[in-house]
């Protein structure tokens, strides 16, 4: 009989422990894995956002923005109720900025500015684009910074 | 007799099950402890490419040739950094030949811009592959990537150029 305490006492300290371990484990990994997820659709937006064509530079140049483009989308984006709906769509709570680097390191524009009121987290993650400016014919260089709320 | 033989096989299978707990705790421990997926590798090897690819073609107008002030790209810089490699001919940048101006001010202007801002560790080099010591270009920010182990790659971006095949390469680590 006291053997047999001895022996269920081992096995329920074992289990425990071992349920323990399991928690704090499947815990931290849940953990990694959203901290994954949200990097992951920060990376998914600023890439459909530098591929997007309303911002594209014609021809085959990739990561690559046109600036007369750019402009004209901030402000239609700012103008038009039912056209920020349509790009909630895409880019959901996000911050979009481009920032220039060089020449002018100055030069940034908010492309896309939607923060969630009350969020979680917060990722932000950059791309570096050029910056093409068809009037000069000039390409600066400069990045995506995207900020991703969930 | 007989109680006590029962008692004897209760206990036996009672340490055969604890000895199952132990062996799959063990078994659990060891797959938690291998687990090391880098969350990260994704986000490095975007910005390795998406860093070469623009600044690849990121122009200056600093610099001046036989037919006068020129806009140029690096692309076009690194060709003439292949070809002439000791100046004298070819592009004049802020007073400087082709090499001597993307190494000492454009690229360390572009990476302060944006690789180093990000505090990322970084190390971006150009070698002409007939000839690739010393190499063109070479540009290490925040200690470089010698012994680290998440390391991503831009993969090699190959450019032309009169003098043979130029390569680049970045690197992108934690």
């Amino acid at each position: 009989m006291t053997e047999t305490i001895a022996v269920m006492f081992i096995f329920f300290v074992l289990l425990f422990f071992g349920m323990i371990f399991y928690y704090r484990y499947v815990d931290a990994s849940i953990e990694g894995k959203m901290d994954e997820n949200a990097q992951r659709r920060a990376i998914e937006i600023a890439t459909r956002f530098i591929f997007l064509p309303e911002v594209q530079c014609s021809g085959s140049k990739t990561y690559c923005i046109d600036l007369l483009k750019l402009e004209a989308f901030q402000k239609v984006i700012a103008d038009d109720q039912h056209v920020d709906d349509y790009y909630y769509n895409l880019f959901a709570f996000a911050k979009i900025t481009v920032q220039e680097v060089y020449p002018n390191t100055q030069q940034s524009w908010v492309v896309y500015d939607k923060p969630k009121q009350k969020f979680t987290s917060q990722k932000s993650t950059y791309f570096s684009v050029a910056l093409h400016d068809p009037r000069t014919q000039e390409y600066r260089f400069g990045y995506v910074k995207m900020e991703v709320y969930s | 007799m007989i109680l006590l033989r029962r008692g004897q096989m209760e206990m036996i299978g009672l340490v055969v099950i604890v000895l199952l707990v132990t062996i799959a705790f063990l078994f659990l421990v060891q797959f938690a402890l291998n687990d090391r997926s880098d969350p990260h590798f994704f986000a490095r090897k975007q910005l390795a490419t998406s860093t070469l690819m623009a600044l690849s073609i990121t122009t200056t107008s600093d610099c001046v040739s036989g037919d006068g002030p020129q806009i140029v790209s690096v692309n076009e810089l690194l060709k003439d950094c292949a070809v002439n490699r000791e100046g004298g001919f070819g592009y004049n940048c802020k007073g400087k030949y082709s090499c001597a101006y993307l190494r000492e001010e454009l690229i360390p202007t572009l990476m302060a811009g944006s690789l180093d801002t990000f505090r990322q560790r970084y190390e971006l080099r150009s070698i002409l592959i007939q000839d690739p010591d010393p190499p063109l270009l070479r540009q290490v920010g925040n200690d470089g990537c010698a012994a680290r182990t998440n390391v991503d790659t831009s993969g090699e971006f190959p450019l032309d150029t009169g003098a043979g095949l130029v390569m680049s390469t970045l690197l992108i680590c934690d």
